[in-house]
């Protein structure tokens, strides 16, 4: 208690007078009304307890003298003005800002960095005098406002409480544009620009950032909020973990599979560990690793007849950080195309259609264009079961229920139009960063006969001649349409005539080959796909299925509508492991991916001495907080105000009859 | 307080008729002086037989026993109780505490006087009624219905009198009624000597004594609030007092306490005690509360 005196000497003698004259109006003779009765011989009787002799005895069990000498003394000591010594962040504005990455789930700290960088914010929303402002923000790749500007500690205290640990990496570029916004709502606004409608001026806050500091340095203009970086975790942490993981089938052989993970020791420590190999939960390799103190070291391991399947490596090892001891592989399984050739015969496409790369792709149907009227093509047409329809110089009176490639044909409609024959062609540009023509050069190919294209105004241009467009592609609803208006084979009375050297090149099989893969929506790499936690999954399923059950780690099966999207963007993928995608009704594997971490920055769970916000370096440091004199006087008034309360009930209580 | 009376204020009409049938009790048998209704100790001539007796010379042969002279051949008395009259004493407390309330007590003690003397008057008892007070105002002896207009002149012609001492008061009735016979003495009891050594001399009469406490509602229940000074209308004596409820519990109980008190002193000494309200009303006084207790049926 540091007392400040708020009186003068002659108010104190006033204020110390005022007990004794308390006292005195009590022995004041009363005027009392005089009342005739009958018989005073009772009311003696009655009195006669109350009758005493010594002043004291008068004054013992007096309540409402007691109630008044309390009240006079609660004001006294108020008027004393006590406080003590209080601990109590800077400023009006706090802004609290909880890193709940992945990071933050080591274990180095008490239960976890997370849980103490809570007990920290709590500890310093304690320390909030009433009328300041605080808010509090999540943040790990994306941030979380929590509690918008309020006094109420309550509420700021339940916002901290209910932050929940992520998988995330940290990026702590948007919780500060979050916080710089609310912070400093004016900002947007031109000074000088009197059209512009001035909002409420800038207030200056504090950002407090409890956090590990794994996060790279945020390109954000502060303005007028000052940063504190509060170090949340030890800096000589004990962790190993794997950087990358990836498994990848031999292109010679397709069922012997190669898997390799780098491994890091993010401790100054030497460890050493065994690393594991899983396939689909299923021990199939370990190798033992040594790992000097900030060492990375490659693993690799070898597996055969190995076709589909969910590999898992774990770390054997206890560090203080272990969401970064498993990594996940995924093989997918060798997606295999519907694609029907419509064709009078093409020994060139065909000869491009029967690679081993091909075969082990799709499954190809033929058929003669004659019998597209048929019953049974009409349905194989509109049932939506092939994934690719191929028309060689020829047409069909609908376009079918899938992705079409047409080559020296255009597609039935008003969409796509052809000019008339010309040639020779020269080609003049390629669109080489369109999947189609990936890795296709058209450099040596000579064309002596073909058509300019008019595409819909969606399409895409993928190969340019002097005369025109040759080869185009556009979307149709959810599929899309693929036009080479240039035969292969110009087919006269007097036979076939070839007219392009392309199928004799060795980019034709390759430009086959890309149009199957991303016309047929295959996958091809080896290795499933892999993202970050919270990263969305971009998915190339057949264009067949119509409702896509996702099935996570955490067992939790989504199924998802298509709503005709070639592509499905899969959003929640906060749990790391596998993701599983199958029809909605069948059990079928159509395509699995994982979530890894994978990130340098959040395995190296050594807390950063300082942290660069824009060209500000803050040094970890714990919160300030200056001594105030945490006031209370006003609950000392509060108590004489229920003591005069008190006093008043006991009074008329005590006259009321 | 005082409030003038109308004569028909004391004892109206329909409430003489119900008295008429009423009768006072007692709880002894005692001797009177002329024949009355009631049974007496002395042996006489009614019907009811009490006893035999040898035949002493000078006895009425009309009593002798004949049937039982042939059949023992010694001559018997038939002895019978003789009916007599009662004395009965009503004795009203005159002291300035009866002037009180609304209406006062002295004016519901003079209404129950008149009202039990003329239970007594209509069946043939000798009733009195005394009014204690420094001077002792007696009514000559009433019997009979046809008095009933000086009993009722004489009540209320009675006044409140100065204080005096209760004890005094009734030494000097007990001086003038040598008799035995009912005694009801109605008082406030609030005497500051006590009432104690007034009752026993009533006691050592031999009478049979019954006490009508009278107190009025502002006694009972008093209705005072703030600081007050308390003036005793008798001897002016004064109390400060701060009237809360606690003190009002206070006077409560110490008013339950005396009562009691009384209640016992009375019940020792074999005296009837009956606790009144001054503002019951005579009708309801006693045609209802006397009658469930017994001083009349």
């Amino acid at each position: 208690m540091s007392p400040i005196n708020m009186l003068n000497w002659w108010q104190w003698t006033i204020m110390a007078a005022v007990p004794p004259l308390i006292v005195m109006l009590y022995f004041l003779k009363l005027r009392r009304v005089p009342v005739a009765v009958p018989s005073t011989y009772l009311w003696k009787k009655t009195i006669e307890d109350l009758h005493v002799n010594s002043i004291w005895q008068r004054l013992r069990k007096n309540l409402l003298l007691l109630l008044q000498l309390l009240v006079v003394l609660l004001l006294a000591l108020a008027c004393l003005r006590p406080g003590f010594r209080g601990q109590e962040s800077i400023g009006g504005r706090s802004i609290f800002m909880i890193d709940n990455s992945s990071s933050m789930q080591s274990t180095d700290v008490e239960v976890s960095r997370l849980a103490a960088a809570k007990r920290e914010a709590l500890r310093m929303i304690e320390g909030l005098r009433s009328g300041d402002v605080g808010m509090v923000l999540a943040f790990s790749d994306r941030a979380d406002v929590q509690q918008g500007f309020t006094t109420d500690k309550r509420k700021l205290r339940a916002a901290v409480e209910a932050i929940q640990p992520t998988n995330r990496t940290t990026d702590l570029n948007e919780a500060l544009r979050a916080a710089a916004g609310l912070a400093n709502p004016g900002r947007t606004s031109q000074i000088e620009d009197i059209n512009d409608i001035q909002v409420a001026e800038a207030v200056p806050a504090s950002i407090y950032i409890l956090s590990d500091g794994g996060f790279g340095p945020p390109q954000v203009d502060l303005g007028n909020l000052s940063a504190e970086y509060i170090a949340i975790g030890t800096e000589a942490p004990n962790n190993v973990g794997i950087l990358a993981f990836t498994a990848d089938r031999n292109l010679e052989k397709q069922d012997d599979v190669e898997a390799f993970a780098r491994l890091q020791n993010f401790g100054i420590a030497p460890m050493t560990f065994n690393a594991t190999l899983k396939l689909n939960d299923e021990l199939v390799d370990a190798s033992q690793v040594e790992l000097a103190g900030g060492e990375a070291k490659g693993v690799s391991f070898s597996l055969n007849q190995v076709t589909e399947g969910r590999l898992t490596l774990e770390l054997d090892v206890v560090d203080d950080f272990a969401l970064d001891n498993r990594a996940f592989a995924g093989l997918d399984p060798p997606r295999e195309l519907e694609v029907v050739l419509v064709t009078e015969g093409n020994t060139a496409l065909e000869a491009a259609l029967a690679t081993p790369q091909v075969k082990s792709m799709a499954l190809i149907r033929r058929i003669d264009p004659a019998s597209l009227s048929t019953a049974e093509n009409q349905q194989l047409a509109t049932a939506g079961q092939v994934d690719l329809f191929i028309y060689d110089q020829c047409s069909p009176e609908k376009l079918p229920n899938a992705n079409t490639l047409f080559l020296g044909a255009i597609p039935p409609g008003d969409q796509w139009q052809a000019g008339p024959s010309a040639g020779p062609l020269f080609i003049i540009d390629s669109n080489r960063s369109h999947p189609v023509m990936q890795y296709v050069d058209m450099g040596a190919v000579l064309i002596a006969e073909g058509q300019a294209l008019t595409l819909p105004p969606s399409g895409t241009e993928l190969l340019r001649t002097d005369r025109g467009i040759l080869m185009a592609i556009a979307p149709r609803e959810a599929y899309q349409d693929a036009v080479l208006s240039m035969p292969f084979v110009k087919r006269t009375e007097s036979g076939a005539t070839p007219t392009t050297n392309w199928p004799v090149l060795r980019s034709f099989p390759v430009f086959i080959f890309n149009a199957l893969e991303y016309l047929g929506g295959a996958v091809s790499t080896a290795s499933a796909k892999t993202i970050r936690p919270g990263q969305p999954a971009v998915l190339s399923l057949a264009n067949r299925y119509e409702k896509i059950r996702i099935e996570g780690p955490s067992e939790r099966k989504n199924i998802i509508e298509r709503a005709g999207q070639p592509k499905l963007i899969y959003t929640q993928t906060e749990d790391l492991g596998f993701y599983q995608t199958k029809p909605a009704d069948g059990e079928r594997l159509l395509q699995l991916f994982t979530v890894n971490l994978f990130s340098e920055r959040e395995s190296n769970i050594a807390v950063a001495p300082d942290v660069e916000i824009g060209s500000v370096t803050v040094a970890a440091n714990e919160a300030r907080k200056d001594i105030v004199r945490v006031e209370t006087w006003r609950w000392l008034l509060a108590l004489a105000l229920v003591g005069l309360c008190v006093e008043w009930y006991v009074y008329t209580r005590r006259i009321a009859v | 307080m005082a409030q003038p009376t109308a004569p028909n204020d004391l004892l109206p009409p329909p409430l003489l008729a119900r008295l008429e049938r009423m009768e006072l009790v007692s709880r002894k048998v005692f001797r009177g002086r002329l024949k009355g209704e009631r049974r007496s100790k002395r042996k006489g001539q009614s019907v009811e037989f009490a006893d035999f007796r040898s035949y002493v010379p000078g006895d009425d042969l009309r009593f002798v026993d004949w049937n039982l002279y042939a059949r023992l051949d010694k001559l018997y008395l038939k002895l019978f109780l003789e009916e007599e009259d009662l004395h009965v004493y009503f004795l009203v407390d005159s002291s300035p505490s009866m002037d009180f309330g609304e209406p006062t007590k002295f004016f519901a003690a003079k209404q129950i006087a008149a009202a039990l003397a003329f239970v007594g008057m209509c069946r043939g008892d000798r009733v009195r009624i005394e009014f204690l007070g420094s001077e002792n105002r007696s009514s000559p002896v009433l019997r009979g219905r046809s008095q009933l207009w000086r009993m009722t002149d004489f009540c209320e012609s009675a006044k409140p009198d100065q204080l005096f001492d209760f004890t005094d008061a009734i030494k000097r009735f007990c001086l003038r009624a040598a008799g035995r016979g009912i005694v009801v003495l109605i008082t406030d009891l609030m005497d500051k000597n006590g009432y104690e050594s007034a009752l026993r001399l009533l006691v050592g009469q031999q009478m049979d004594v019954f006490v009508l406490h009278m107190l009025s509602p502002e006694e009972m229940k008093p209705e005072l609030a703030g600081d007050l000074k308390l003036v005793d209308c008798e001897d002016q004596d004064e109390a400060e007092i701060s009237v809360s409820s606690a003190v009002i519990k206070n006077y409560q109980a110490t008013l339950a306490s005396f009562i009691d008190q009384v209640r016992r002193f009375c019940a020792q000494r074999d005296m009837t005690y009956l606790l009144t309200r001054s503002d019951q009303g005579a009708d309801v006084l006693v045609g209802q509360y006397l009658r469930e207790r017994g001083l009349v049926r």
